[in-house]
């Protein structure tokens, strides 16, 4: 299984590669008020809005930094809906794909309720790298008051402040 | 992470494939060249970790905003060649190959029309022919511009029909998709003149492109050469 290397702060995560559209450089987000500080902002892709979600500020509370690197990954997900929707993450030195296969990762003993979206621990000569599950990070309670399932089209996404 | 650039070492500079002295970098025997080395690779990588120019953020922002251009199944693959100061188009399923400028051998008693002579192509001996004379273009202008530019002159392969037919052009830009609405009609003057072999225009950067009808040019080829 091809993945997707990316760092934040010092650990490295991996992303399913399949489940990304594109992965974009870092852009001018619209600011969306009042939203958790995770929500990066809104940004424009390619004509759809697209809520961006600060990868490392929803796992480590301090945000991506601003270098070249720091990318925004356009992932696909299926909600509860069954509608196919689009979040970017933001993440820090996303230049490198692996080849892993999901045995290598074990899940750790530990089970944190409050970041369900990370999953098994696999390690190489490079040391451990975490998997990041998208459709457990959308499923999350924070995000799924976001990014509600039953909101029509790409739009409303920002709309789900209301509720 | 921020370290600054000047410090990152360059031992590929030093001991490695271009190193000045002699690569004697002891990893070399494992990988054999510098790209192939993790360090090399790292290095690569943490060219990145600067910041990004707040202009960087903003064309991409902008690039973002746009819609990908998607070319729908029905666009036409045409490639564009210029003879003289006329831009001209084929379509790209046509042609073999383009290859340099070759000499042209002539045949006797055929000299001064269309058919300028033999050229070799990878051992075979084709025809090739001045689509200049063919469709009465006339050359470019020195001072035009197009003459002066760097451009090459090559001779294009074309097939049609299981033979192959040389073209000589002044200058070869490649090949690019076209939807059909971006075709527009040949002027009626235009489509009238014998000599025309243009099916439709297409704009093109500056430039509107004929595109050739490859079956009128290649039935009149045919009735010129075999009779």
């Amino acid at each position: 299984m091809l993945m997707l290397l990316m760092h934040l702060g010092g650990d490295q995560y991996a992303l399913r590669s399949s489940e990304i559209v594109e992965i974009v450089p870092r852009v001018a987000l619209r600011a969306v008020p009042q939203a958790p500080p995770e929500v990066a902002g809104l940004m424009n892709f390619r004509g759809d809005i697209v809520v961006v979600i600060d990868l490392s500020r929803l796992v480590l509370g301090v945000p991506c930094n601003d270098s070249l690197s720091t990318r925004i990954v356009v992932v696909e997900y299926v909600n509860v809906a069954g509608r196919v929707r689009r979040l970017g993450l933001l993440a820090e030195r996303v230049t490198e794909m692996i080849n892993r296969n999901e045995e290598d990762f074990t899940t750790s003993a530990l089970n944190l309720e409050k970041t369900p979206f990370l999953g098994g621990v696999s390690v190489d000569n490079r040391g451990m790298l975490q998997y990041l599950m998208v459709e457990k990070l959308v499923a999350d309670s924070l995000l799924h008051t976001l990014l509600p399932a039953e909101m029509p089209g790409q739009r409303d996404t920002a709309s789900g402040e209301e509720r | 992470m921020s370290e600054p650039l000047s410090k990152a070492p360059d031992c590929w500079n030093e001991i490695g494939v271009w190193s000045p002295v002699s690569a004697s970098c002891p990893v070399l025997k494992e990988v054999i060249h510098c790209h192939n080395c993790d360090v090399f690779a790292k290095a690569g990588r943490d060219l990145l970790e600067r910041q990004a120019p707040g202009e960087y953020l903003r064309e991409w922002t902008v690039a973002l905003e746009r819609t990908k251009e998607t070319v729908t199944d029905a666009a036409l693959s045409l490639f564009i060649f210029r003879v003289g100061r006329e831009w001209l188009a084929l379509p790209a399923s046509a042609l073999e190959e383009v290859t340099e400028l070759k000499p042209v051998r002539t045949l006797p008693h055929r000299t001064g029309g269309a058919l300028r002579g033999l050229v070799n192509i990878r051992g075979e001996i084709e025809l090739c022919f001045s689509l200049s004379v063919l469709l009465g273009i006339e050359a470019a202008d020195v001072d035009s511009g197009l003459a002066a530019n760097l451009a090459q002159p090559r001779m294009m392969v074309v097939r049609n029909e299981g033979d192959h037919w040389v073209f000589a052009a002044d200058e070869v830009w490649g090949s690019r998709k076209f939807s059909p609405e971006e075709l527009t009609d040949v002027p009626v003057t235009v489509a009238r003149d014998k000599k025309s072999f243009t099916r439709s225009l297409v704009q093109w950067r500056d430039h509107s492109v004929g595109i050739l009808d490859d079956g009128l040019l290649f039935y009149a080829l045919r009735r010129r050469v075999f009779g």
